[in-house]
Formats: structure tokens, sequence, C-alpha cells
């Protein structure tokens, strides 16, 4: 069996390539004449199709616009500043409406971190309230699904170029471990095509519109929810990726107020 | 307002249909009169059997553990369990009970979880309701209105991977008119598939395969979680003359059990778990989420292997657990004849 | 015409669901599955500072809904399927209450469709149903409006049709923002709500 060949994975791979190829961010500077100006600490991200995970009739593909993307994921170091000139988003000020208890609960107090090793780790326990307000006071945007799964679309190359088959095994092998008792700082783990690291093996990361995965209510995968009105997903695109399928149902429990010891965030431009 | 007497009299129809349509079912179950922690247990123990007068609120606490377990000598595995073990704690409550199950899912988790119950009469079987996000709890109620063994199992995405990993387990819902007889010994056993990249035995933490989940070949085909979790010092222990009853479940997620007790017949078959009755069967089916109650009598001293009579997963693939009975032989039953042979 | 429609649509809903409660029994007519909250929440729905404009073309602010009790719910003008029936229910409820308690509540309706459900397209919409002036129609940037669903923990998404896909919320605020009842589903159930409703009073 192992020996057949899937015209999925031979496309899958030929993408990897063409991804991997260095060539490949220039080719789409060229041919995107809007090309944004370089910010600092974030990845352009030159606009393509995304295809969906999860089926909707009527939507094929998306096209998602050129945009930037911070190259990793948010640090404590970086939110204390957020909350230092926000003290509402402090944490014994936070309206418990915004984020539930366990806000910001490794640090030592409202405007302390209290542990150096925290500092430059990805900042956790935030909810989607804290983390769109620190966007927004950045002039920044949450990425929205497609945004974000478009970005991590692209195949790993460091510390080693993975296939997107490996690249799955390698995810999985991150969500099926128990969760790091100490988080390595922002920006070390797994760098993909386009620059950015940390999308996977750290934290799980918000996203925009999260509320929008209407992942049927026990998510098993296949059809609409009873709570649901209107078209649901009626499948998704690749039954085989659970990589995928345990990012969108994880994106489905979470409530906006929520906090979680391995959900961070990213942002957009 | 033009419109509100028609709405009146449409309620009021719909009302009463309401009324008559559920008055017919169970009147006598509908009244709650008491309350009480159900009792759970981790295989190979089963909770004592409940006797109340009436339907009671029953709640049942369940945590999700993800724990990094022995599946056999020095071959370890990420399961992720209900309660800690796989399976997960065996629930038992009485036909007409109201359960509220609790679910907890730690902080530690990396995964939302749920249950789905076989026992619930619901979309869903509870999966909805209880799909909690790491950190986080859930409460649902249903009523246990069938008796029998039923499996309950995580329904999360992708759900495959939740079974697979050891997210199932067993709830028995126990007949008022015809509650199982007295037996010497209860015991609570679940056949899983274990699919890793690794080949069976090979040593360390195993990484799970979809592509052997997928094609349906499985590394490891275990009762109770784990290779030997049921042999040796871990065995069941009984006497000659004494009656064994076995809470058997499937969790799969792939493959169906050809359930069999070798050197043992079934006296008594609860048919799929259900209320049927079948007698003096060797060798039944258990199908993946699917459980049955066996009942038999131990009448000579030895050790009887339960298997998979799909006879490599027993013997190349760990599904085998031992019941080891003590006492004394009773020729008029079996004897072997060494002398007689050539 | 659109009243008998929605007449018929809770009478079959009614009838459709009409053995659901045996999952509960009698006893358990206020069972606490999981879809229904009646805790207090945490904190209030106003500690966000947002802007809206209604059928009448006021533009408000979000915590000017402050004071009042409010029934709130979201729904698209242009739904042919649940909105309907959330209105219809909230309508239904209000016509449970005496004046006096009337004139203490205020029924919000927060529109998920930034782009049809103009400040004119909500008014024809409020006086085809009926709604009078109990009843304050809203509509906001795309941003406001998904601050709201997280408020509420409404899932929604657009479609390619322009229409939305969203899961079914009515809930009841107190005076100070804080949820005091959430309900996910068509229950259709409005004297749970005016019950609700007197009880903060």
């Amino acid at each position: 069996m192992s020996g057949r060949i899937r015209p999925k994975a031979v496309l899958l791979f030929a993408l990897a390539l063409v991804l991997a190829h260095p060539a490949f961010a220039q080719s789409h500077q060229r041919k995107h004449p809007h090309e944004l100006a370089p910010v600092s600490g974030m990845v352009c991200i030159p606009g393509g199709y995304y295809r969906p995970f999860y089926i909707v009739k009527g939507i094929d593909s998306v096209w998602i616009s050129t945009y930037h993307m911070d190259a990793r994921a948010v640090t404590n170091g970086e939110f204390l500043e957020f909350v230092k000139t926000n003290p509402k988003w402090s944490r014994s000020r936070v309206s418990p409406m915004l984020a539930e208890k366990g806000y910001l609960k490794a640090w030592q107090s409202d405007f302390e971190i209290g542990n150096n090793a925290l500092v430059n780790a990805p900042v956790v326990n935030v909810s989607w309230f804290a983390a769109r307000a620190y966007a927004a006071w950045c002039h920044k945007h949450l990425p929205t699904v497609a945004q974000w799964e478009y970005a991590a679309s692209a195949p790993i190359v460091e510390p080693v170029r993975a296939t997107a088959r490996a690249k799955q095994s390698l995810i999985l092998a991150w969500y099926s471990k128990p969760m790091a008792k100490t988080l390595a700082p922002a920006g070390t783990v797994n760098e993909n095509a386009f620059g950015l690291r940390d999308m996977f093996g750290q934290v799980w990361e918000w996203t925009d519109d999260f509320s929008s995965v209407i992942v049927p209510g026990d998510a098993r995968g296949t059809s609409g929810g009873p709570a649901v009105c209107g078209a649901g997903a009626i499948g998704s695109i690749d039954p085989t990726d659970y990589a995928t399928f345990m990012r969108f149902a994880m994106r489905s429990s979470l409530k906006a107020n929520y906090v979680v010891d391995d959900l961070g965030f990213r942002c957009v431009k | 307002m033009r419109i509100r007497p028609h709405l009146k009299y449409t309620v009021l129809a719909a009302l009463l249909l309401n009324f008559a349509a559920c008055s017919k079912n169970k009147s006598d179950l509908s009244t709650i009169t008491g309350v009480r922690d159900a009792e759970l247990t981790d295989a190979p123990l089963v909770p004592k059997q409940v006797k109340t007068d009436g339907p009671q609120k029953v709640i049942v606490h369940l945590e999700v553990q993800e724990v990094v377990k022995q599946i056999t000598n020095g071959t370890y595995y990420t399961f992720w369990t209900f309660g800690g073990n796989v399976p997960g704690k065996f629930i038992r409550v009485m036909e007409g009970d109201e359960v509220e199950i609790h679910l907890t899912n730690p902080s530690s988790s990396k995964m939302p979880h749920s249950i789905d119950l076989h026992a619930v009469s619901g979309p869903g079987g509870g999966a909805e309701a209880s799909y909690t996000a790491p950190g986080h709890s859930s409460v649902f109620t249903f009523r246990a209105l069938n008796p029998g063994l039923y499996v309950y199992h995580c329904a999360a995405a992708p759900v495959g991977l939740h079974i697979a990993n050891g997210m199932y387990g067993l709830i028995y819902v126990e007949s008022r008119e015809h509650p199982l007889p007295p037996v010497d010994h209860e015991f609570y056993l679940m056949q899983g598939e274990l699919y890793t990249v690794g080949k069976y035995a090979d040593t360390g933490l195993q990484e799970f395969s979809i592509q052997n989940a997928i094609d349906e070949k499985p590394t490891y085909v275990v009762f109770n979680g784990a290779v030997g979790s049921t042999l040796g010092p871990k065995a069941l222990n009984v006497k000659t003359g004494e009656t064994v009853r076995l809470f058997v479940g499937n969790g799969g997620p792939n493959l169906t059990s050809s359930f069999h007790v070798i050197g043992e017949i079934f006296d008594n078959l609860y048919n799929q778990g259900g209320t049927d009755v079948i007698h003096n069967v060797a060798t039944t089916s258990i199908p993946p989420g699917g459980a049955t109650i066996v009942e038999f009598k131990v009448r000579e001293p030895g050790i009887y292997h339960i298997v998979d009579h799909a006879i490599f997963r027993a013997f190349n693939q760990g599904a085998v657990a031992d019941i080891v009975a003590t006492g004394n032989l009773d020729s008029t039953v079996y004897s072997p004849h060494p002398e007689k042979g050539q | 015409m659109k009243t008998y429609t929605i007449l018929i649509c809770a009478f079959c809903a009614f009838a459709l669901s009409s053995c659901s409660h045996e999952r509960t029994g009698s006893a358990a007519v206020d069972a606490p599955n999981a879809p229904t909250t009646i805790a207090r929440s945490a904190g209030s729905i106003y500690d966000v500072d947002m802007m809206f404009d209604d059928q009448n073309g006021e533009h408000i602010s979000w915590q000017s809904l402050k004071g009042k009790v409010q029934v709130m719910a979201m729904v698209f003008t242009h739904c042919q399927a649940t909105c309907p029936m959330i209105t219809y229910e909230i309508k239904h409820a209000e016509g449970l209450l005496q004046e006096s308690v009337r004139n203490n509540v205020g029924f919000t309706l927060i529109s998920f469709d930034s782009k049809r459900d103009t400040g004119a397209q909500l008014r024809s919409y409020s006086d085809a149903v009926h709604l009078d002036d109990h009843w304050q129609l809203l509509h906001g940037s795309q941003e406001d409006i998904q601050t709201v669903a997280n408020l509420f923990d409404v899932k929604y998404k657009e479609l390619p049709t322009g229409d939305f896909s969203h899961s079914n919320v009515i809930l009841v605020v107190d005076q100070q923002g804080h949820i005091v009842f959430r309900r996910e589903g068509i229950e259709r159930n409005p004297e749970q709500i005016a019950a609700i409703i007197k009880s903060l009073q």
C-alpha cells in the first residue's frame, strides 16, 4: 500500500517545492505591484488563493490579499508594555466578561512578569478580547482563520526541511505530547518558507474570526450542528489532515473570554 | 397584537400534543426521588449494583487526563483518558435515573474533549453539550431511558484519533424490572487498538500513525489499554464453583472483536449488551462502539484466556487477558488422561 | 402574510419538538442542560465601547442600552429560517408582560448583516413585523458585530450568498449588563423569557 502514489500528495509536494523555492517570494513581488512596505518584526505574506479546510457550498477558494504577519508570537514582555499603557487590561482590573479567571496567571502581579524566562516566551492565558485590544493598540489586527491557515500552509524549512507529510507528522507529534512546563522563547521553533516561526510546536494561536468556525457542535467534522441555522460545513478538503482538524476543533471549543495555558497569538497588518 | 389569540390556540394545541405524547412514556419513572454521586471504577472493577425505589439524580464527575502510559515493557504512548486510565471510568446507573455529567478538561490538556454516551437519547449523545476547551468544564444531564450496556467515547475532532488514544469507557443502565441477578464476581474489560508508527514492542514513546489507522492495521490490539493489563499478577482471580459476569466493551476504533473465553461457554449472554438473554454461546461479536455482558460458572481450576478469537490479535498483538481459577478439580466435568495418551 | 408564515413555522416547530421534553422528564422542566444558563455573568456586556445605528437613524452608544433590562438577540432581516422565530418569540414574551413592566424593558436585535441591514432596511423590517418602540434594531461595523457575537457566544459565518450561518441565541441582560439568561437553540418558550424579565423588576 505504501507504494501507491496519491495524486493529492504529489500535488502537495509540488506545491511545497514551489513555495520553498527562493525565487517564490520575488516572483510574487513582481506579480503584485502593490507590495507592502516592510514592517519591522513582520513578514510579508504574498497574496494567493486559500482553499478553506471545511467545504462550504459555493466557496471553492478565497483570494487572500498580500499582508504582513508577525514573524513570531507576541511575547510576555511585549504584552506587558501594552498592559502598562492600558491598565484596564491589567489582571486585577480586566472585566471578567472580557477575560476569565486565570488571565495572565503566570505573571507575578499586574505589571510584573516576575520570571525572566517568561519575558521572551509567547504570552499565553490571554483572551480573544485582550489579544484584539493588543492588536488594535499596535495598529494591527488578529489574523483571520484564512490568513492564519494560508500562512501556515508553507512548508517548514528550519531546523529541518519538511515535506507536507513530514510536517503533518511533526505537528501531530507536538499535539500529542503533554504540554511543556516552560515554553521556549518565541521565534525559536520551526521556521516556514514564508519566514514565520512558531506557527507549530509552541502554542495555539487566536484568530480574529475563530467564532466563524462552525464545526458541527460535536465536532466530528462531517455536518452542520443542530444549533446552527443555514449551511454548515459539508466536509473537509482532506479527511486525513488530522493536524488541521485539531486546530479547527480547538478554535471551535473556545469562547472569547477564555484563557488557556497554551493559547497565545500574533498579529497581522 | 392581532395575532395573539391565534397563537394562544397554537400554543395550547402544541402543549396538549406534548403532554399526550409524553405522559404515555414511563410515567412511573418521571419523579426524581433523590440524589447520589455515582461510584466510578477503573477496570477491571465494576461499581456495586445500586437499587433505589425510584429514579434518582446521579452526579458523575469525569476528568480528562492526557497521560503517558506503558503499552508493554519499555513502550510508551500518550493516552487521552477519561479519568487517567484506559478504559475510562465505569459508570453504573438505574433505568430512569437523571444522569448529570460533569466533564472537566484540565488546563494541562492540549486538546478540547467531549463525551458521547451511547446511553443518551439526544443529538450527539451529549457530545455537543460537553465539548470542552482545555482548562474548562461542562455539565449536561440526560435521562437513562433504555436499560443496557453502552460504550461512551470522546467525540471531538478528529474523533478517530481521540478514540484510538484511549478515550472510551462503559456505562451500564440497570433495568428496574429485571436487575441483574447476583453473581460472585463482576469484571470490566474493554478491547481497543493502538496505531503507532513504530512496530510492535519498539521501545520509547510511540507516535500515532494516521496511515495505519486509516488502513485499519493496528500495531496493538489490547484489553484494558495495555499488553498484559490483565495477565500474571493482574489476572482476574476466582474460585471454582463461582459465577463470573464480564461487562465487555469494544472501543475500537476499527476492529470487531470475536470475543471468546478459552475453555468456557457463556451460560448467559446479554445479546449486544441489551436485555435479550441468550444461552450457551462460546464466541460473540462485539463491534467497535458496542458491548456485551457474559455470565458463566467456572467449574475447573486453571487459567482461562480471554481473547479476541481473530487469533493473531491475541497472540501477536496483545489481545489476551486471563482468569485464574483456584479450587478442586471436578473430574465429572473435565479430566485429562495423560497416561492414556501415546 | 409574514406573521402568518411565522405562526406556521412556530406551530410546526412546536409539533416537531413535542417529545423532546421526554429526555429530561416532567420533573426537570428547568433542567440545566448546557445551552441554557441562568447564573448571572461576572462582568458586564457594556464593558466594551462600541457605536451602532438604529432603525430610526440614531447613532447610539452600546452603553446607552444600560439601565434597562434588555432582551437581546442577533439576527439578519433576510433570514428565511430561524431569525423570524427568534424575533417572534421575543415579541411573544413582550406580549406576556404588563404595561408597567414592559416600559422598563428594551428589546434589542443586533444584525449580523452590516451590508444589507441598513437603518432603512431595519425600519421596514420592524414595520413589517409590527415591532413597537420598545425595540431597537442595530447595525454597525463588522468589527463591532463580531464583538457582540463574542460577548453573546454566538457563532456566525457569512456565506457566498450574503446570508449567514449562525447559532440561535436569546439573552436577557440585567440593568447593569450582566447576562442573567442565555438560551441556545430554538425552543419557543416565551413564558420562560417573560418570567426571567419579571424576576429582574
